[in-house]
């Protein structure tokens, strides 16, 4: 019996030890919103050859245009590691950075080269600190805190012509770890480019180009105007109106190859074609018995069918991304609203309320929002309008925006701005949060459509 | 043992009937022998006094005492053949007696053989009873032990109840006292922790740059460790969101926050030496 209260009151005292250090419950709810401060140290080059692109460059520049991302000036560097080995976590913890990107490039010979990069946590790695790297909790089990703090480590061989393919690869890679969602920076957009010769006639090209605004070429130039670009949802073929011969024509053009198709040449508009979800059918807008109306064709079979009727001008089609519904804009309630069509009962909503003009709307990819050109004020801006709330958010507030164009991963809207009385392409983030310009090519930009 | 007494009885009873019997045929021989003795003495001394009696008295007086000799010995033969015939009839009578006992002896032999039947039968029985008796008994002691095991056991329960109620009393008073002297502490102390847990969360909260896009049903546990001074020594997950990206989010928000705000006093720090913190994203920092 002694033995037994002497041990019961050594229990007493070890639960009275621990309750004294009893764990204190917190609850995190609230952060803040802003880019994840990261860095991108400069790639080092081994080797005879240099590359033509600073393929480093261009990862920062995509992840900085992503808006997410906040990234430290190269320039402030007073480190340049290009090994694990070589980090110092703690400089760059004294930085509040909370990513690092690192990599070398390695010429091969013969225009080849073998790049490296890591994506490192720099808070995971603990080892500099002079502590205990596992510490025991109260219940005894060791919590290991030196945990590998390479996220991604990666290795590629290309071609000098590859790296910029390769700066925009490895960006989404980084992408897509750092924030979970698809990168956007292998994709591709098109636009039209006006430019203006020294005899002042005009030169319209279609354009495509990466989704940074970089590699243009034209697959199309005309000294008509070139209008309504829409990618296939495949990204292989681009949609669009052409006026040569003055008169308005759809055409098909495969990017790759620039070989192109007549789709519809019927009398007044053919116009603003927009590519069903399983690249079957085109929405497209004819006027063939002097009303604007939206038909529909079947690529396959070139059969038409008229979806809406009326007197009103019903214009800028587009699928939603179930393919089971469109939206167009329609002047049929006085000023230019968006109207949606159940395509199984032909039954048609208006879904724009606040501003007197609404136009050129598209769904964003999780069918949820749709992003418009919207006016308030005599302003024209891009917009963003919840579907099930209906509340509308002005994104940009230039005044002179247009042509709003959604990434496929939803995130960011590329869209026409004016720069000092020129066309430029500008983009903002779904959230409003990152607005930035593109840079700048000689002539007008036009009508930028993102690629899938 | 109690046959042989009995036994024993019949034996004793026979030997005195014989012993009787035989004292019986003493007496009478006494008689016999000492009767004529007397008369002798008695003849002589009127043989004395007859000598002046003439010859005709006395062959009267021969004749006469002739006569009574002869009806002496005739007296005598008469008794002899009656005692004679006494002793026959004893003699019959004792084998007769023989016969009886014989017969007696054999009835007893028989019953006795009938008795020892029944004895064995009886010790058969007895035997049989005995075991019953002792499987019963044995049965008994079974129960009697069992009852007293579960007594026992009772017992142990209602002691180790008691002990254990003893326990949790000296618990309770200890639990109650030291709540008493924690509730002094409290007061003063409570403020404090919840003063440093709110700037603990705010400086954490300052720091979480939340993913841009994330799930309001996800939720995460950390540990974290502090030493004096808000250092933080260790941020472990022990339980994941599921969200890599939320996951990490925080993790780096704090440690980024390190050091963190915590109480100078020793006492109130202890408290904030393990924090679980639990992350349910919800929205901005207004």
């Amino acid at each position: 019996m002694k033995i037994k209260s002497i041990v019961y009151f050594i229990l007493f005292l070890l639960l009275a030890q621990t309750s004294a250090y009893a764990v204190l419950n917190l609850e995190l709810t609230k952060g803040v919103d802003s880019s994840v401060p990261i860095a991108v140290v400069p790639f080092e080059t081994q080797g005879n050859e240099s590359p033509t692109v600073d393929i480093s460059n261009i990862i920062a520049s995509d992840l900085q245009n992503s808006g997410q991302f906040k990234l430290f000036d190269t320039e402030q560097m007073k480190q340049l590691p290009s090994r694990l080995s070589e980090v110092d976590f703690d400089y760059w913890r004294g930085l509040k950075i909370n990513d690092l990107v690192i990599g070398d490039i390695q010429a091969e010979g013969g225009g080849v080269f073998r790049i490296n990069f890591s994506l490192l946590d720099v808070y995971k790695n603990q080892i500099n600190n002079n502590r205990s790297t596992s510490v025991k909790n109260t219940m005894g089990i060791i919590l290991n805190s030196n945990i590998n703090p390479v996220l991604v480590d990666k290795t590629y061989i290309t071609k000098d012509k590859g790296l910029r393919k390769l700066g925009h690869n490895i960006a989404d890679v980084i992408y897509q770890k750092l924030t979970g969602e698809k990168g956007i920076f292998s994709t591709k957009i098109a636009y039209v480019l006006v430019k203006r010769k020294q005899d002042y006639s005009a030169q319209y090209s279609l354009v495509v180009a990466d989704a940074d605004g970089y590699n243009q070429h034209a697959i199309l130039v005309s000294p008509q105007p070139i209008m309504s670009p829409a990618w296939s949802p495949d990204g292989k073929q681009i949609a669009y109106v052409s006026f040569e011969n003055r008169r308005a024509s759809l055409f098909i053009s495969t990017v790759a190859t620039g070989k192109r198709r007549l789709v519809t040449r019927f009398p007044g508009i053919n116009g603003a074609p927009a590519w069903s979800p399983d690249g079957k059918k085109l929405a497209i807008v004819l006027s063939r018995d002097d009303n604007t109306k939206i038909v529909t064709i079947n690529l396959a079979t070139g059969k038409l069918q008229q979806l809406t009727n009326g007197w009103s001008i019903d214009t800028e089609p587009k699928f939603s991304p179930d393919g089971k519904s469109i939206i167009f804009t329609s002047d049929r309630g006085g000023s230019p609203q968006i109207y949606r069509m159940n395509l199984a009962n032909r039954q048609v909503k208006r879904i724009t309320f606040s501003g007197n003009y609404n136009a050129r709307a598209s769904f964003t990819p999780d069918g949820e929002n749709i992003i418009m050109l919207h006016r308030d004020n005599g302003l024209f801006d891009v917009a963003i309008q919840n579907l099930k709330t209906g509340v509308v958010t002005v994104l940009t507030g230039a005044g002179n925006d247009q042509s709003p164009s959604v990434a496929p991963n939803g995130k960011m809207i590329i869209y026409a701005s004016h720069n000092e009385g020129r066309g430029v392409l500008g983009l903002v983030s779904t959230d409003g949060r990152v607005k930035l310009r593109l840079p700048e090519s000689e002539g007008e930009v036009r009508e930028p459509v993102w690629g899938p | 043992m109690k046959n042989d007494k009995k036994f024993y009885k019949i034996s004793i009873i026979f030997a005195s009937v014989l012993y009787v019997a035989f004292l019986f045929l003493f007496v009478i021989g006494l008689k016999f022998k000492s009767v004529p003795r007397v008369r002798v003495a008695n003849n002589s001394m009127k043989i004395v006094q007859a000598v002046t009696v003439d010859q005709n008295k006395v062959q009267a007086e021969i004749k006469k005492i002739r006569a009574e000799h002869k009806a002496k010995r005739n007296a005598e033969i008469a008794r002899q053949n009656r005692l004679q015939k006494l002793a026959k009839q004893a003699r019959r009578k004792r084998r007769q007696e023989q016969k009886r006992l014989a017969s007696l002896k054999r009835q007893q032999k028989k019953l006795e053989q009938q008795r020892k039947i029944k004895r064995l039968a009886a010790a058969k029985k007895l035997k049989q009873i005995q075991k019953q008796q002792h499987f019963a008994q044995q049965r008994l002691a079974d129960l009697q032990k069992q009852r007293q095991q579960i007594t026992i056991n009772k017992k142990n329960q209602v002691a180790k109840a008691a002990a254990e109620k003893r326990l949790q009393g000296l618990r309770d008073q200890i639990a109650a006292e030291q709540k008493q002297i924690a509730a002094v502490h409290t007061r003063q102390i409570q403020g404090e922790v919840e003063k440093y847990k709110a700037l603990i969360l705010n400086a954490i909260g300052q720091r979480w740059i939340m993913p841009a896009k994330f799930n309001k049903k996800l939720s995460a546990q950390l540990l974290i460790k502090l030493a004096p001074g808000g250092t933080v020594l260790n941020v472990a997950v022990l339980k994941s969101s599921g969200d890599a990206v939320l996951d990490r989010s925080v993790i780096t928000a704090v440690w980024k926050s390190s050091p963190l705000p915590t109480p100078v006093s020793a006492e109130v720090f202890n408290q904030f030496r393990e924090l679980h913190l639990t992350v349910r994203p919800e929205g901005l920092l207004g």
